[in-house]
């Protein structure tokens, strides 16, 4: 007991003077900044590992800030650079064969009972996951994030195993590029495998092709390779609003004139900040009537609309200079049940946020912090949850924005 | 050797003053006769009292404790892979906090109750390591003999602070004369002592300990938690509560009787340093300048002065309280051998033989008494009691780092210090689920909430090491029990709706002990899956779960109270061979 209190004690003593690095994915290392290398946008960090020195370099793309002798710095974020189409087609050479670095630590593991020759399920066969290698990747893949790495490593198998099976090999490449892509946003090597598996803009994964191109950095590339064809598709719709060719996405979905397609116009404004045409979309679909004909994914459809308007509502709207005075109360569904909230607002002032009911139990200080932080903010935006009492620090956030959604003029 | 710290002895030097009182001793002489006579004792008393309920209140009261968001610190190459790659760091916010607040080790009056240690050792046949704690605290009051009970025990102070405001007030029920009673402490001590030879512990029920800190945590607890955190967190009493309630009020009320009844006649632990006494160095002595008033007599509150005047030496605390009453300054305390101008014995006569037929005849009774008890309870917890050979007998779910089963029931010494150090109440008592056996032994009720991933206090609290004191690293991987999913109930197994409560809540907690599958898919006309359709579903991955109950938690939670979805939780918890990790191993410290 005595030892290890004097060994945390020599060891803050030896880190009395490092520096603490901010990580993107929101943990915090204590390590000294050897280097800070703007041009190559990178930090040399050295780590002492328990008494082992080891020297790290870190992008910045994968730091928030760093904290250098008690001054803090919050690094420039990483601008998306343009790159010529030519530039593109070399980085995808380059990075697309090569196996990404944690490839080779990842163990091959699947069931000895599937059929590795990946042979389409016949006519009336039972489902089985353990014997259809698509089954399986649907079943026990595609929901676990956990099991991605393994399954991408497992693909890679059929395809040795497959080498003298075009057809199978051609599946095999595009289900790569398909995790590459879904996975871990891979576009490079994603784009490498659809190459391979000879994909024109007439084959199903195209767009997600040419989403490629956009996201490592040549926009012309993808809008050339889109221009190919004269038809609309949905995916164009999706994709063109994302890349915030806003207009045109919104053109496409008018002339497609389907509940989905406005959906996807719906999100191509809202997210280019068009909330009124977004409005707009979102209602067309709520309010399209049933033809009969697949009445499962028209209800989808609308749910997802109907989300989308809510959620419009409740935070792009629920602000409190457009709500009128007066106390209202709503709930959200918390940890252990519904958590109520009381607002008050007065004079354009959200004056007092109070947790009336709940049931949680692990809330730490969630209950009074929260409410705090939205009346300092005088918003719902940019509260933080409190840490490890997320959901119930997001039951009251939702809340809040319900009550200030209902006074809303 | 004169151990006096009686007030008056400060004026020993120059008996023949007597002017008057001091402005100090009028104001202890307000208080009472007790703090004029013998104030260090009152003091020493407070003092252990305020410890033994801060530690109660507030060392044991888990929700100070707040994550925290500092920089880590990584130990070796793959802790700092992950800290890159985003994986969070395991939380011991808890585990943190607890010994940040352990001033004074949480379970310290139940560490120095004798009885606790030395049943529980008994009973299971192991050394429990806080026979030290007990051995040393025997040592000591072989020079203050029974000083435990006059000054350190909460439970004495507490009783002690019953009659200064209830009964003083109440004398309908005082007893006047001795009766039967006055050795029962013995028989009770002999009772327990072979119930515990046979590998039944009993002596939670009279130890005083376990009965005051018990008696806090089913009263004090429900009312701290209700104010501080919210009513809906108080956990729903049962039978097993109001026993130990009614034993908790019996032990107070019997101060109505006489004060400090139960110190003096009925408690056990007080009864081994009453044994202890017999190899005492130091007591009471009554000098022959006595004059024979009574004062003495009258004030001491354990029954301890004989009609003669002198000492009932196996029931002296020496809290000499007499010595500040004494107007002649004639009692003192000293060494054991001490015989300086002692006053005469038997003057005037105790009418007390040393061991009469009457003596006897009770000493024969008391003890067949005793036998019987133990045997009983001995021949109770066989017929009514955990059935540990049947393997359809209820199986609790014990807190992680619980010796086996039958270990168990021999360590438990039902003082209910885990459940009050265990944040959200995941422990709860026991009922008769497993006969008498099982009263008030900690169980997990994970509909009512799922261990902390960042605790680990109740295996810290326990003083009989019943639940081993495993550091966080140790304790996030042992297994306490095994989640399950019932395929018929869950929904989207059921196919009846998307629900992923329990996966999420495992994930967060940094298990990840339950993956999703998906079911359900509908096919096309090529055989195709139909994107969209079917549900994820959870699989428990047997090798990763620690068997928390978080997941129930949650699925009882939302499914079952909130939106009435099921009748219990569709993912459940349960106890049993090769589901939990339960060593034989001995606490050491």
């Amino acid at each position: 007991m005595v030892t290890s209190r004097i060994l945390i004690f020599l060891a803050a003593i030896a880190l009395a003077h490092a520096d603490t690095i901010e990580l993107a994915n929101g943990n915090k290392v204590e390590g000294k900044v050897l280097e800070n290398n703007a041009e190559a946008k990178q930090l040399t960090v050295e780590f002492n590992l328990g008494g082992t020195v080891t020297k790290r370099t870190v992008p910045y793309a994968s730091v928030k800030a760093i904290t250098v002798n008690g001054t803090r710095t919050v690094l420039a974020e990483q601008k998306s650079t343009t790159l010529t189409p030519a530039e593109v087609q070399a980085l995808i050479a380059k990075v697309g064969p090569t196996d990404p670095d944690w490839f080779k630590s990842t163990k091959l593991n699947y069931p000895k009972t599937l059929d590795l020759s990946w042979a389409p399920p016949a006519q009336g066969n039972k489902w089985n996951n353990q014997v259809n290698v698509g089954q399986f990747i649907w079943d026990i893949i595609n929901p676990n994030s956990s099991r991605w790495r393994e399954g991408t490593k497992f693909v890679g198998h059929v395809l040795d195993v497959n080498k003298s099976d075009p057809t199978i090999q051609k599946r095999a490449q595009n289900e790569m590029a398909n995790m590459y892509f879904r996975f871990f946003q891979d576009y490079a090597r994603a784009a490498w495998w659809w190459q391979q598996a000879g994909t024109t803009i007439d084959d199903g994964p195209a767009f997600h092709l040419a989403e490629c191109y956009w996201r490592l950095g040549s926009k012309q590339m993808a809008l050339d390779f889109m221009n190919q064809t004269e038809l609309v598709y949905l995916d164009a719709i999706k994709l063109l609003g994302d890349m915030g060719e806003t207009d045109r996405a919104v053109k496409m979905a008018e002339y497609y004139d389907d509940h989905d397609a406005w959906l996807l116009g719906g999100d191509a404004c809202r997210l280019a900040g068009r909330l009124t045409e977004a409005q707009a979309f979102y209602e067309k679909v709520v309010d399209t009537p049933g033809d009969g004909q697949n009445p499962n994914r028209l209800k989808r459809t609308q749910n997802r609309a109907q989300a989308n308007l809510d959620a419009i509502k409740l935070f792009e709207l629920a602000d409190v200079s457009k709500v009128a005075d007066g106390t209202y109360k709503a709930s959200s569904l918390g940890y252990e049940a519904q958590v109520e909230v009381s607002v008050t607002v007065r004079g354009k002032k959200i004056e007092d946020v109070k947790v009336t009911k709940h049931r949680e139990k692990q809330y730490y200080s969630s209950i009074t912090d929260v409410p705090a932080q939205i009346i300092a903010k005088q918003s719902v935006k940019g509260v933080d949850a409190t840490s490890r009492a997320t959901i119930t620090g997001e039951a009251i956030i939702n809340a809040t924005a319900k009550a200030l959604a209902q006074g809303a003029k | 050797m004169r151990i006096d710290h009686y007030l008056p002895t400060l004026k020993r030097a120059n008996k023949a003053d007597r002017n008057p009182p001091g402005k100090i001793r009028r104001v202890l002489e307000r208080i009472g006769p007790s703090m004029a006579s013998a104030p260090l004792r009152r003091v020493i008393q407070t003092v252990c009292f305020i410890t033994f309920l801060v530690s109660f209140f507030y060392i044991c009261w888990p929700y100070t404790a707040r994550p925290a968001s500092t920089a880590e610190t990584p130990a070796t190459e793959a802790a700092l892979d992950a800290l890159l790659a985003g994986e969070k760091p395991w939380p011991s916010h808890y585990a943190d906090d607890l010994v940040k607040k352990e001033v004074v080790p949480a379970d310290l009056f139940l560490r120095i109750d004798p009885l606790v240690s030395l049943s529980t050792s008994i009973a299971s046949r192991s050394w429990v390591y806080s026979l030290v704690s007990a051995g040393i605290i025997l040592l000591v009051c072989i020079f203050i003999p029974r000083g435990f009970c006059g000054y350190l025990c909460p439970l004495g102070t507490l009783i002690d602070l019953f009659d200064w405001v209830v009964g003083r007030r109440v004398k309908r029920f005082r007893v006047a004369k001795d009766g039967w009673w006055v050795h029962i402490k013995y028989y009770i001590l002999l009772g327990t002592l072979i119930a515990a030879a046979f590998g039944v512990l009993i002596s939670g029920f009279f130890s005083a300990i376990p009965v005051i800190t018990r008696g806090l945590l089913f009263l004090g607890e429900p009312v701290q938690t209700g104010f501080l955190r919210g009513w809906h967190l108080v956990v729903p009493f049962h039978i097993g509560h109001v026993i130990s309630l009614l034993l908790f009020v019996g032990v107070l009320a019997l101060g109505l009787l006489r004060p400090r009844f139960w110190c003096k006649y009925v408690c056990p632990s007080g009864a081994v340093f009453s044994v202890a006494n017999l190899f005492r160095v130091s007591e009471r002595k009554v000098e022959d300048s006595c004059i024979k008033c009574r004062k003495c007599v009258d004030i001491c509150p354990f029954d301890a002065i004989k009609p003669d005047f002198t000492t009932r030496t196996t029931d002296c605390t020496l809290c000499q309280t007499c010595g500040g009453v004494c107007p002649t300054l004639s009692i003192k305390f000293v060494d054991r051998w001490d015989v300086m101008s002692l006053k005469k014995e038997n003057d005037p006569p105790t009418h007390e033989t040393p061991i009469g037929r009457r003596g006897f005849v009770s000493l024969a009774t008391g003890s067949a008494l005793a036998v019987t008890g133990g045997v009983t309870a001995k021949a109770a917890t066989s017929l009514w009691g955990a059935d540990l050979d049947n393997p359809q007998a209820f199986r609790p779910v014990r807190p992680p780092g619980s010796v086996s089963e039958k270990e168990f029931l021999q360590m438990c010494i039902r003082c209910g210090e885990c459940f009050k150090a265990c944040p959200n109440n995941v422990l709860h008592a026991e009922g008769f689920e497993q006969g008498f056996e099982g009263l008030w032994t900690p169980m997990v009720k994970a509909d009512w909430a799922g261990c902390e991933s960042s605790c680990n206090a109740c295996g810290q609290v326990c003083p009989t090491g019943a639940i081993q004191p495993l550091p966080l690293e140790v304790k996030k991987m042992t297994r306490m029990a095994l989640a399950e999913v019932n395929l018929q109930t869950c929904l989207p197994h059921a196919g009846k709706e998307a629900c992923q409560l329990c996966v999420d809540d495992c994930a967060a907690a940094g298990y990840n002990a339950i993956e999703f599958i998906q079911v359900h898919t509908k096919t096309d006309v090529n055989g195709d899956p139909v994107e969209g359709t079917g549900f994820v579903a959870p699989v428990v991955l047997a090798d990763k779960c620690v068997g928390c109950g978080l997941c129930q938690t949650r699925c009882f939670g939302i499914n079952v109270l909130e939106k009435g979805l099921l009748k219990q939780s569709a993912i459940v918890i349960s106890a049993g061979a090769g589901k939990e990790d339960r060593g034989v191993m001995t606490k050491s410290e």
